[in-house]
């Protein structure tokens, strides 16, 4: 065998990025009418979060002001008027009992909702993309410490789980703890995905080309794997956004999330229930909010998909 | 075969013990005091030593878990004397709120959280499944794009708030249906279908979102196979073509994912049961956190968690019936 140098000009087996290419991608994104509307969706939940004070001061109220002339202690303290007390004062109503502001709540809520979503998305992604970028690049004893572990943390019974965790830990900020939980119990899924593409991609030529030029192992993996990983890794991120949001909510429902004063949705709604035969609007507005919310972000991540990943988009 | 199936009973076991620890550590650790939990609020210092001792509070971690594990195998008897309080095993810890074994309270649940996960699983399994293969097979038909659009809203829909809108429709609005009670199916067949009617929607609501998605998926990908186009080649009938060469394998990873959600609500369907009243293994867990009862809380935790598990080795078993290569790998 004769000792021949690798040819100079990239050939044909150079991967083909797959790495997401930005302008590309939000030009397949808005080519589809779903994925606009859930992205202007999105944009807007946003901006409604970031303006939440904003909000909240053009409308006149404040999330945690009680209003007791906008319920009727005869009537147990339903708001007074049609629709759960709408009004030009109160444009989505208030609270029955306290006659807090339903509109200031809702747009707060927002904020708590999707920043424990989005920081949760942030740990479980720095994690599952560490630990499975070590796992599929080292292989070994890593990829199976880290494998097992992935298996055990997905056969737990995540909610019970986080349930037993967060109740366990009376004197913790809530929102801190939230968003531990939930991107600890998340990165498993993220590093699954990270491990495979990671495998696939330490085999290629152009990591063998990087070697053989005395590129360090770090170099490597920093330079050569990870940036051909933002395709699988933004995909999944996207998907994993709505269902930290409806989790959070869940939580929060069942008592154990977002502390009150301070609102949430799940909370809004759990507060709802002993209301919802009397005054529906009071679930249906925080629910309404929270299932365009979980539904926007899904279509966004199926469009982000169907645009970064080939196979996906022949269906 | 048997070599197989005695290697996962054995990490299934190993599993269910890690867990058991991590969620030992989790209450035993943490700041919350279970002797102050199990006597509420009201309670003298001089009772809450006593209740310590009472629970084993005093001896090391190490030694508690030990005990734990001892009482789910053989029983355990808390404190001495006339105050002496006897469960017997599998002792999963004795709620002293209640005056109950955590084990007796979850029996005493399971049948309703069943008759819920069961319902709903047929319901979900019939409707999602034949959704994802009436789409696959009239891939962007307006029945697609409906059914798509569908799942997808189905799959977003927050469980309590289907459940509400549920009973406040069907119930308080139109007077169709009774609020949902625990009747047992053989007291009253009817009364039992009327309560749990509206669990089985909101539950199957989810579910079949997600299952008709994933059917389409797979179906998709198994009609584009080379052995289906040599299945119609070879001049089988349509019919059988779509059953037994693009189903088949398309169902594959249903039963993975079935065997799993199963499982997990067959542990309680936390919400579910919450907003709806009904007296499951769910329903036992919210009420436990509210209340701080952490025996139950641990109990139903490890309970669920079990069901996970051996619902997990029962789909890979099954597998290995279906496909002898797993039993190589594996």
């Amino acid at each position: 065998m004769t000792a021949t140098l690798p040819a100079p000009v990239p050939s044909s087996d150079t991967p083909p990025r797959i790495g997401p290419d930005e302008t590309s991608l939000l030009r397949r994104l808005l080519a589809q009418r779903s994925a606009t509307v859930a992205l202007a969706v999105v944009v807007l939940l946003v901006l409604i979060a970031l303006a939440a004070p904003l909000i909240a001061w053009a409308a006149g109220s404040s999330p945690t002001e009680f209003h007791s002339d906008a319920v009727d202690p005869a009537l147990g303290g339903l708001p007074r008027g049609t629709g759960g007390g709408i009004s030009t004062q109160h444009w989505l109503g208030v609270e029955p009992g306290s006659g807090r502001d339903i509109l200031a709540r809702v747009v707060y809520g927002a904020r708590v909702s999707l920043l424990i979503a989005l920081l949760a998305t942030a740990v479980s992604v720095a994690l599952g993309t560490a630990l499975g970028l070590a796992a599929g690049f080292f292989g070994g004893w890593t990829d199976t410490v880290v494998g097992r572990l992935m298996d055990l943390l997905m056969s737990f019974p995540a909610l019970i789980f986080m349930i037993a965790l967060i109740s366990a830990a009376p004197g913790v900020n809530r929102q801190l703890l939230l968003v531990v939980v939930l991107g600890f119990f998340g990165w498993p899924y993220v590093g699954r995905i990270v491990r495979g593409q990671a495998m696939v991609l330490a085999r290629g030529e152009f990591v063998a080309a990087a070697r053989v030029l005395g590129a360090s192992r770090r170099a490597l993996l920093v330079r050569e794997v990870l940036p051909n990983l933002s395709g699988p890794v933004l995909v999944v991120a996207t998907m994993s956004i709505p269902s930290y949001v409806a989790t959070e909510a869940g939580l929060s429902f069942l008592g154990v999330g977002v502390r009150p004063p301070t609102p949430s949705w799940g909370q809004m709604i759990a507060a709802a229930v002993p209301w919802y035969a009397a005054d529906p609007v009071y679930f249906l507005i925080p629910g309404g909010f929270l299932f365009a919310t979980v539904l926007a972000f899904n279509v966004l991540g199926d469009a982000v998909r169907d645009a970064l990943d080939p196979r996906s988009r022949r269906r | 075969m048997i070599l197989y199936v005695l290697r996962r009973l054995a990490a299934t076991a190993l599993i269910l013990l890690v867990i058991c620890a991590a969620t030992f550590a989790i209450f035993y650790l943490m700041p919350a005091d279970p002797a102050q939990g199990a006597c509420g609020k009201a309670c003298s210092p001089e009772r809450i030593a006593e209740i310590r001792t009472t629970l084993g509070l005093n001896h090391s971690v190490v030694v508690q878990f030990r005990d734990y594990l001892v009482g789910i195998v053989a029983g355990r008897t808390y404190g001495t004397g006339a105050q002496a309080v006897h469960c017997p095993a599998p002792c999963l810890g004795f709620s002293f709120q209640t005056d109950q074994p955590v084990w007796l309270m979850l029996t005493d649940r399971l049948p309703v959280s069943i008759s819920i996960a069961l319902g709903a699983a047929v319901l979900w399994l019939l409707v999602g499944v034949t959704a994802g293969v009436i789409s696959a097979l009239r891939r962007g038909s307006l029945w697609d794009r409906a059914a798509m659009t569908a799942a997808l809203g189905g799959v977003s829909l927050p469980v309590y708030f289907t459940a509400l809108v549920l009973q406040y429709l069907l119930v308080v609005k139109l007077g169709l249906l009774p609020y949902p009670q625990a009747i047992p199916l053989t007291a009253d067949p009817v009364g039992w279908v009327q309560s749990m009617v509206m669990p089985w929607i909101t539950l199957a609501m989810l579910y079949a979102g997600i299952y008709a998605r994933i059917t389409r998926g797979e179906m998709l990908d198994s009609l584009g196979q080379n052995y289906v186009r040599t299945a119609r080649a070879k001049g089988l009938p349509e019919p059988t073509v779509l059953r037994r060469h693009a189903l088949r394998p398309a169902l594959m990873p249903i039963v993975t994912i079935f065997g799993m959600d199963l499982g997990a609500l067959l542990g309680g369907a936390l919400i579910t049961e919450s907003v709806f009243g009904l007296p499951g293994v769910g329903k036992l867990a919210a009420d436990a956190i509210n209340s701080a009862d952490q025996p139950v809380i641990l109990g139903v935790t490890l309970f669920a968690a079990a069901f996970v598990v051996i619902a997990n080795v029962a789909v890979d078993l099954v597998y290995a019936l279906l496909d002898p290569r797993v039993r190589a790998v594996g």
